[in-house]
């Protein structure tokens, strides 16, 4: 059957746990419905300056949202992992950003997510209804889960994504069944976000600043990590048409760095606007310059009539 | 009560922004689909594969302006100290073992 296809036995890597945690909850699909549609602009951008003055409140954010097959499947082989052990695969991956080397945490990173995401995935939002509904009548052992499948979309995400295993029926069952969920569930979402802070911490790691362990808040993190984004790919390009325009004169590569800082002083308004939903799908395949010329043009365009709102 | 509905409010807001920044990350980030559904975790973790990446194709050149960029304090909103070398902004990029010039044979592996 197309559900549970048979699975690579999980290495003993804690990060065998981190797909589990990718799908906890389905809740962030409401909260982040923007990241599909385009023209997404944050409402008040100069509030940036508050965010660096002030604290992250640092509340507990929703989620990842449902994912396709194959990252449900890993979930169903990790599915019979204890509150204790996944916990204590949440604190190994808390040590481990300042143990490894940020390459090799990387690489697993990427090797899992190279699994967790396949590029053609034929299953949409049907598929996922469909594979919740094969699941359902291994849960419906825990009785009052699952009332209809619209349930799932809310309630669900915690529940549906993993059969329970022997043992959790076990600790479900009795007069205590709904404080040893409640705990389950409080001890998953704390793991949970300490994975995404630990990758926040490892992007923080890669932006360049000054001084080098200035402190960032999420917020500066995320900005500041499309500044560096933009930075590079435009760097990128010009490198490129200076490549390609050797011998001939040209306004743009005469001038590379001081387009560049040109654009990072611009408001970022491009980053809205720059990179539409066709943006070069395998760029990474092909030759690069088709990403970064793409994107990059639209910076171009993005650039000279500078917007109001600045970033700053 | 008021102060509560306030702080609500807020965190309401603030939260908001970050999600949005969220987004906007989102849309740098190539994909297949393009418009494929990232889990926050996700996107952070596809921004610095993407990052890395981007450094290792520029090699040598980018860390320079990269540098260069710090320094000027283009890059963010960061306090200015005008006389330091360069070595010392690209400490934090070297840690991270990410620099590789040259390795233009590996990029698509890399990635």
């Amino acid at each position: 059957t197309m559900d549970r296809p048979p699975a690579p036995p999980p290495p003993s890597d804690p990060r065998d746990a981190r797909p589990a945690r990718r799908h906890d909850s389905e809740a962030e699909t409401t909260s982040e419905p923007e990241s599909s549609r385009g023209g997404m602009e944050a409402p008040a951008d100069p509030q940036l300056l508050l965010n660096g003055a002030a604290k992250e409140a640092g509340r507990p954010s929703p989620g990842p949202p449902a994912a396709p097959v194959p990252v449900i499947e890993l979930v169903r082989r990790g599915g019979s992992l204890d509150i204790k052990s996944r916990e204590a695969a949440g604190e190994a991956m808390q040590r481990a950003p300042g143990a490894e080397p940020c390459r090799a945490a990387e690489a697993a990173c990427e090797a899992r997510m190279v699994q967790l995401s396949p590029p053609a995935l034929p299953l949409q939002a049907p598929g996922r209804a469909m594979l919740y509904n094969l699941g359902q009548p291994l849960a419906t052992i825990n009785s009052g889960f699952f009332g209809e499948p619209d349930s799932f979309s809310m309630y669900g995400s915690n529940r549906v994504k993993r059969r329970p295993s022997p043992y959790e029926m076990e600790i479900t069952d009795g007069p205590h069944t709904k404080v040893v969920r409640r705990i389950f569930t409080n001890s998953r979402e704390r793991w949970r976000q300490q994975n995404v802070n630990g990758a926040f911490a490892e992007l923080r790691k890669l932006i360049p600043t000054h001084p080098p362990d200035k402190k960032l808040s999420k917020n500066e993190i995320l900005r500041l990590a499309m500044k560096y984004i933009n930075f590079l790919a435009k760097l990128l390009n010009d490198q490129e048409e200076e490549g390609n325009q050797r011998g001939k004169v040209n306004k743009d590569s005469g001038i590379v760095q001081e387009d560049l800082l040109q654009d990072m002083l611009s408001p970022n308004s491009s980053c809205g606007s720059s990179l539409d939903g066709a943006a070069s799908p395998d760029s990474f395949t092909e030759e690069h310059e088709a990403l970064d010329s793409k994107h990059t043009r639209s910076l171009h365009h993005a650039i000279l009539p500078v917007e109001g709102s600045a970033q700053r | 009560m008021t102060r509560k509905i306030f702080t609500n409010t807020r965190e309401r807001w603030r939260q908001q922004n970050v999600n949005s920044a969220f987004a906007k990350l989102r849309k740098l980030i190539p994909t297949h689909p393009p418009d494929k559904k990232l889990s926050k975790n996700e996107t952070l973790r596809l921004a610095m594969r993407y990052i890395n990446f981007l450094v290792k194709v520029l090699g040598e050149t980018g860390l320079q302006q990269t540098a260069v960029a710090t320094r000027g304090s283009i890059l963010g909103f960061f306090q200015q100290a005008p006389h330091l070398q360069s070595m010392e902004e690209l400490t934090l990029i070297e840690n991270c073992g990410v620099s590789c010039p040259g390795m233009n044979s590996n990029m698509v592996e890399c990635w």
